[in-house]
């Protein structure tokens, strides 16, 4: 299985002199190639990277600079519906004067937003740690002698992980109020848990380990939970973080079940507050929100390279 | 092999299932009143109650001090004053030697605890064109020994008797009076002269010492509610420094603490230092309307009394109400109440329910606080509207969803069975248009108590003797007037829009097929109309008042409700000549539309307790009820005898015995605004019928559900800027309003 | 097995290595080993009951109860209509519209999340400066709060924003974008703008598990850049094309939350997506719709996904292990 080697051999099979040749033709086209791609990458990141700036740059406005230029994009009827636009409205990249009463304000002013991150501290970490829990156990299952049960049950649970959130709502309701766990972060928490969304990522990778690995440590005579502990959770750290990060992401800014499922707003998370912004409310809203970045940012930084690395499969068994 | 499996899933399935079933089994967790606002829930006030009316005719004034009840109050043509211990019989009358024409006006205290008496004696007829002639303050021990009295001078002599009455009486450690009356507050020096007027331009609630001294004074202000302290010193207003935010409500200074007030039917206790105020009770528990709260103190043993006056029933009564263990309160059938806001017509209607039924008590369940959006608050409502604990009682007054929405979801009983199926009431005795409001498919699901008549009024010579007109009419009746005359008052694109667009929803809307046209020209029309009215109505607080803008000719109409035939003659004098309800420019019907102004619910279908609703929709319907409708709700009764009742009471003139024993012909009522007063006399036949003719045109309902108005409204306002041109909006609303009906089918 | 490639593409296909299979140890310890293999088999199956058991109460309990709703008249009163519902919510034009919507969206964004994102990851793949930048660059979207991103849609995209301000430098007519029959190509955008970056990475690591000496080959055999792409790169690629389709198809029923803040519960009815249907549906207690509506996108979904999950044995196979 020595797939980063091989047959080098038939390039020996060219004369040097042509060798030469093609490599420097190769070179003269590539870095006008270089110069194109370059270009054309950093006009994508431009448009990838101006929100993030405009949200950075604008929680340095005061308050009042912001109501000013977009007030109205939040203006709501009293029954919550949109309102129209009347002036044109544009984007402000640059503060007329930095200032930075939105932070004081939200981390000193008014605790109910510190608050707030921390309950999403509160309720994202145990999912993220629990979810991965679970699923590694159950890919491991998943992994492990695919049977036609197996499938059908992985594939149930892709289905079950489409399903928007509109559909389970109602539902996840009913078995919280049955379960008792409504209005407490578990209706939060078990929901998230269980969700089978890292299932599926880390299924998927995990199947790519060649099956050869946990075979040869089955005839060494290792048990399931040693396999599981000391060849696959080994192998799949990569993944873990990735998987890690994105089911942050994902639960660091829900929305409706902490609305639906949590009536004291005082459990609220932030991503609560940040998709409602009210009129009153914007020009706080850019300081929260750089706050409620910092985070993710961090978990980024930290990750970036696992989530490349880690959602495919790419050896590390060499033979 | 793979059948074992496949029997495990299921095996599983099964087992989650009894587990879900289980849990639903044990899922009876009733919600206590106090959750939510903060109010311990484990423990609930118990109130014994004793009338005041038993010792004096009427009751003038009253105060609480240390653990006794002052009142002043008329019995037999003689002003009376008495002490009680509260929670003891015994009743002490205090001597009381008063000049001719003085009356008890209010009573306070001074910082030692002693009683004060401020008393008023008018010139004339104080109802009318009546003059102050002089204004005393006596000061009593709490044993109602008088230690000393205090003339004023003349310092109010010649006040009009109408705008100057005292509110509020108190004296400081310095020995400064201070007096509230209707928009000021007057410093006295401790020999009774004035010291200084501090004018605060809006109506004063209520003054009050701190316990530390420090005299606020309570008020609705243009931006909200203000507690200020007074500052004789620099004879001004400082606003109280406090993080707690405080909004409409009733204030006191605390027993222990700064404050002891009441807002939204909770009664608390903070310090102005603290970051929360403490949730004392909820008065709604203890079977007491914080509307009609007087007064109220915690006592020396804890307990704690509230003096609540109906004025309406003429009915006042203290209530003292002792902290006990929830469980050892006789048990009731509790109905949830689900809202998101209680209206106050609610609270009255629920507290006179509660104290008067020995089986049923009705809870209200609020959904969120104000800090959550509407659209979040509705979710909550809606999740439990559906949910394994359901509310027994949905107040349709502020539903979140349509009539049709709660009927598709089979969430409201008809009340029909009910209503037909009555021992003490009859179908037949109601208004027929009222009942209609409230009907879908044949079915009821709601019975409003009272109503009134949403319409517009303009003076004959403008708006003609017909019963309807159209928008090209108003139209020209504003272009025949000069440029710069509003049509409306208060009227925003918005409001109008709305009710232009619920009143010929069926010009547009074909709810029947599922369709709309939305390209016609009475929709244009509609749009031009909306187009003259202002943006946003904004007040200004320099413009000349109401009337002055009608009588001169700056304002065409009003738009209001009718609630009582009393307000023909309001609006007769307003106007300044004959009136009439004409009602909202339409295509051909009626412009009235018959609104509730009252509590009306719909019974859960799912409530375990679906009599006890019933007693409590019916006890709202009843013929006493009906007959004071007025004392809780604002308008017509349903009950027709009700009706009959009011409208012939309407027609019958009023008098009264002057001195010499001659009967004299006198106002039944005033109708006060902010920039007149009325004196009403007896209606005429033709007014009477008018109101009865509008009762029976009236449509019901008369609204628009705000998803399809949101629609319309964010559409619209692109042509009102000038931005889109009718043609473009009429297709944009056509498309989403499409939407919206298509779904709902 | 593994030989049945044509014979032009051949030399560079890598010829692949049967597993060295347990088969190795047959023989006498069979039935040992059979032993300890159900042993273990069961073992194994027992990993995967918290997550089951958990599933079952948390996603398959509230399904069955959808499945309840979707055959009773109304949630109050449980009366059994069978499919009553279903019928009711096909023949509903609004459900039809939203159906045909979302169809659409997914049929062009996915696709195109699909291409533009390997295009994004090729571009990144070539060696231009600041690759890692690039990458995390492209990352950003996926931290960006919502309200920023409908405040910058809304800014952009309004009747009154700043496209129609540069278009009409361009002495073009005002668009109001959301409202008007482009208002797909707004989501479209939003949709591709907001997961790019993280189809990008996916595809990155794939093309970075391509064996640099099948490439180097490749172009010693003069093959054309087309060539190497399309018989190399996309053969190699064509699990994580998939792995990124599904993962585009999950994502883009997630995109809705911004669809909706940007638009309204009765948005221009060619962005009235199944989501809205539901969203409003549960607004308005209607959960016979909500749950039929949600039925019926499920079996559309299990036969795309079953789709998917064909190609992928058929495809997958022959470069995975």
């Amino acid at each position: 299985m020595k797939i980063g080697r091989g047959s080098v051999n038939r390039a020996a099979l060219l004369s040097e002199s042509a060798y030469k040749r093609m490599i420097v033709r190769k070179k003269r086209i590539s870095k006008i190639r270089r110069g194109i791609a370059t270009l054309l990458a950093a006009s994508c990141a431009v448009l990838f990277l101006m929100p993030i700036v405009l949200t950075v740059t604008n929680s340095f406005m005061s308050a009042s600079e912001i109501s000013s230029n977009y007030g109205q994009v939040f203006a709501t009827s009293d029954s919550g519906g949109k309102t129209y636009i009347s002036e044109k409205v544009n984007l402000k990249f640059i503060p007329d004067m930095v200032s930075f009463a939105q932070y004081i304000t939200v981390l000193f002013k008014s605790p109910d937003y510190l608050f707030k991150f921390w309950n999403s501290v509160i309720l994202v970490v145990p999912i993220v740690g629990f979810q991965l829990l679970v699923a590694l156990l159950a890919s491991y299952g998943f992994t492990r002698y695919r049977g036609r049960i197996k499938e059908m049950i992985f594939f149930a649970y892709i289905i079950l992980m489409l399903m928007p959130y509109q559909v389970t709502l109602v539902p996840n309701y009913l078995v919280s109020g049955w379960l008792h766990i409504l209005d407490t972060r578990w209706a939060i928490w078990l929901p998230g848990i269980f969700s089978p969304f890292a299932v599926y990522l880390l299924t998927k990778y995990m199947r790519r380990i060649p099956t050869s690995v946990m075979e040869a440590a089955q005839i060494d005579g290792a048990g399931e939970w040693q396999i599981f502990r000391h060849i696959c959770m080994p192998l799949c750290k990569g993944c873990m973080c990735s998987v890690a990060i994105l089911i942050f992401i994902d639960y660091w800014n829900m929305v409706e079940q902490p609305l639906i499922l949590l009536s004291d707003d005082s459990m609220h998370p932030l991503s609560v507050f940040l998709s409602k912004i009210k009129k009153g409310e914007i020009g706080l809203a850019f300081a929260v929100a750089t706050i409620y970045m910092i985070p993710t940012l961090l978990v980024f930084l930290y990750g970036e390279d696992y989530l490349v690395e880690g959602i495919t499969y790419q050896g590390g068994i060499k033979g | 092999m793979k059948w074992i499996h496949a029997k495990k899933v299921f095996g599983c399935l099964a087992a989650a299932a009894l587990f879900a079933v289980c849990g639903c089994g044990n899922g009876s967790g009733e919600e206590t009143a106090g959750s939510g606002n903060g109010v311990d829930g484990d423990y609930v006030y118990v109130a014994e109650y004793k009338s005041l009316n038993d010792y004096c005719d009427s009751i003038h004034a009253l105060r609480f001090g240390g653990d006794k009840l002052f009142f002043a109050g008329m019995k037999e043509d003689k002003d009376v004053l008495y002490s009680m211990i509260v929670g003891g019989d015994d009743v002490k009358e205090f001597p009381l030697e008063l000049e001719k024409g003085m009356h008890v006006n209010v009573l306070g205290n001074d910082a030692e605890g002693n009683l004060l008496l401020g008393m008023i004696q008018y010139e004339g007829d104080p109802e009318a064109g009546g003059t102050v002639k002089n204004v005393v303050i006596r000061k009593c021990s709490p044993e109602g020994e008088e230690l000393e009295t205090v003339e004023t001078g003349n310092a109010f002599a010649q006040m009009d008797s109408m705008s100057f009455y005292l509110s509020s009486l108190l004296q400081d450690k310095e020995g400064n009076y201070y007096l509230g009356s209707s928009k000021e507050v007057y410093v006295l020096r401790k020999d009774g002269s004035l010291y200084c007027e501090i004018p605060i331009g809006q109506y004063l609630t209520n003054l009050f010492a701190m316990k530390d001294g420090r005299v606020v004074a309570a008020y609705y202000g243009n931006n909200g509610w203000c507690l200020e302290e007074v500052n004789p010193s620099q004879k001004s207003l400082q606003p109280l420094a406090s993080s707690i935010v405080f909004d409409y409500g009733t204030y006191q200074g605390g027993v222990d603490t700064d404050l002891l007030y009441t807002q939204n039917a909770i009664l608390y206790t903070c310090n102005l230092g603290d970051e929360k105020p403490t949730a004392l009770l909820n008065w709604m528990d203890s079977d007491i309307d914080s509307n009609n709260l007087s007064d109220f103190t915690i006592l020396s043993d804890g307990r704690i009394a509230a003096v609540t006056r109906d004025y309406s029933a003429g009915a006042t009564e203290l209530g003292i109400l002792t902290k006990k263990d929830r469980s050892e309160v006789p048990e009731k059938e509790i109905l949830t109440y689900a809202s998101l806001y209680v209206p106050y017509f609610a609270e009255k209607d629920i507290v006179a329910f509660n104290k008067q039924s020995d089986k049923y008590r009705i809870v209200v369940k609020e959904y969120g606080d104000d800090s959550m959006s509407y659209a979040d608050r509705a979710a909550l409502l809606n999740a439990d509207l559906t949910g394994a604990n359901p509310p027994d009682i949905i107040d349709l007054e502020y539903s979140t969803l349509s009539l049709e929405e709660l009927v598709d979801a089979g969430v409201v009983e008809d009340l029909s069975p009910y209503l037909d199926g009555d021992t003490v009431i009859k179908r037949e005795d109601y208004v027929e248009n009222a009942l209609r409001a409230y009907e879908w498919d044949g079915k009821l699901y709601g019975i409003m108590s009272c109503f009134g008549i949403q319409t517009v009024v303009g003076k004959v010579s403008d708006v003609g003797e017909g019963s309807t007109w159209t928008v090209d009419d108003v139209l020209a009746l504003a272009d025949s007037k000069e440029s710069g005359v509003e049509i409306f008052n208060y009227a925003d694109r918005t409001n109008v829009l709305h009710k232009m667009c619920a009143l010929n929803e069926e010009l547009f809307i074909d709810r029947e097929n599922g369709t709309c046209d939305f390209s016609k020209e009475e929709f244009y029309k509609i749009l031009e109309f909306t187009s003259r009215f202002p943006q946003e109505y904004e007040y200004d607080p320099n413009a000349p008042s109401e009337i002055e803008k009608i009588r001169s000719g700056k304002l065409l109409l009003l738009s209001e409700p009718i609630t009582a035939v009393s307000q023909y003659q309001m609006y007769e004098y307003e106007f300044g000549e004959p009136v009439n309800f004409i009602g909202y420019p339409t295509f051909g019907k009626s412009g009235l539309t018959l609104v509730p102004n009252s509590t009306t619910v719909a019974m859960h279908a799912s409530s375990k307790n679906k009599e006890g609703v019933w007693e409590f929709i019916r006890f709202n319907l009843t013929e006493k009820r009906q007959e004071n409708m007025w004392t809780a709700n604002a308008g017509f009764p349903i009950l027709k005898s009700a009706l009959d009742k009011v409208l012939a009471d309407a027609m019958e003139d009023e008098y009264y015995e002057d001195e010499d024993g001659n009967k004299k012909l006198t106002s039944k009522m005033t109708w006060t605004t902010g920039d007149f007063t009325v004196e009403v006399y007896a209606a005429t036949k033709e007014q009477v019928d008018r109101i009865r003719e509008m009762i029976d045109t009236a449509q019901p309902g008369g609204t628009m559900e705000e998803k399809l108005y949101d629609i319309i409204r964010e559409e619209a306002q692109a042509y009102f800027d000038g931005q889109k041109k009718a043609e473009d909006v009429a297709a944009l609303i056509q498309n989403r309003v499409q939407t919206y009906l298509d779904e709902t089918r | 097995m593994m030989e049945k490639g044509k014979k032009t593409a051949g030399f560079w296909r890598r010829k692949k290595q049967e597993h060295p299979a347990p088969k190795i140890g047959a023989g006498k310890q069979k039935s040992a080993i059979q032993k300890k293999n159900a042993k273990s088999r069961r073992i194994s199956t027992a990993f995967l009951a918290p997550s089951v058991l958990g599933v079952l109460l948390f996603f398959v309990l509230p399904f069955l109860v959808v499945f309840f709703y979707a055959v009773v008249d109304n949630p109050i009163s449980h009366r059994f209509v069978f499919l009553d519902n279903f019928i009711n919510v096909f023949r509903n034009a609004a459900f039809r519209q939203a159906a045909y919507n979302t169809m659409k969206f997914s049929v062009i964004a996915v696709p195109l999340a699909v291409v533009l994102s390997l295009g994004l990851a090729m571009l990144l793949d070539s060696k231009i400066p600041f690759k890692s930048q690039f990458r995390t660059f492209f990352l950003t979207p996926m931290m960006v709060p919502i309200a920023s991103i409908v405040l910058i849609w809304q800014v952009l995209f309004h009747y009154n924003g700043m496209i129609n301000d540069i278009t009409a430098l361009f002495g073009s007519a005002k668009i109001d974008w959301l409202k008007s029959d482009h208002a797909q190509v707004v989501i479209i955008v939003l949709f591709l703008w907001k997961n790019l970056g993280y189809n990008m990475i996916l595809f990155m690591s794939a093309l970075g598990s391509i064996p640099k000496d099948i490439l180097e080959v490749a172009v010693l055999e003069s093959a054309k850049p087309w060539q190497i792409f399309i018989h190399i790169k996309i053969r190699y690629l064509s699990s994580t094309i998939l792995f990124v389709t599904i993962m585009s198809l999950i994502n883009s029923f997630k995109v809705f939350r911004e669809i909706y803040l940007l638009t309204d519960d009765y948005p221009y009815n060619t962005v009235y997506m199944m989501q809205h249907f539901m969203n409003n549906t549960f607004g308005s207690l209607d959960y016979q719709k909500l749950s039929s509506a949600a039925i019926m996108m499920s079996i559309v979904m299990i036969i795309i996904i079953g789709i998917l999950f064909l190609t992928e044995n058929h495809f997958g196979k022959d470069v995975e292990g």
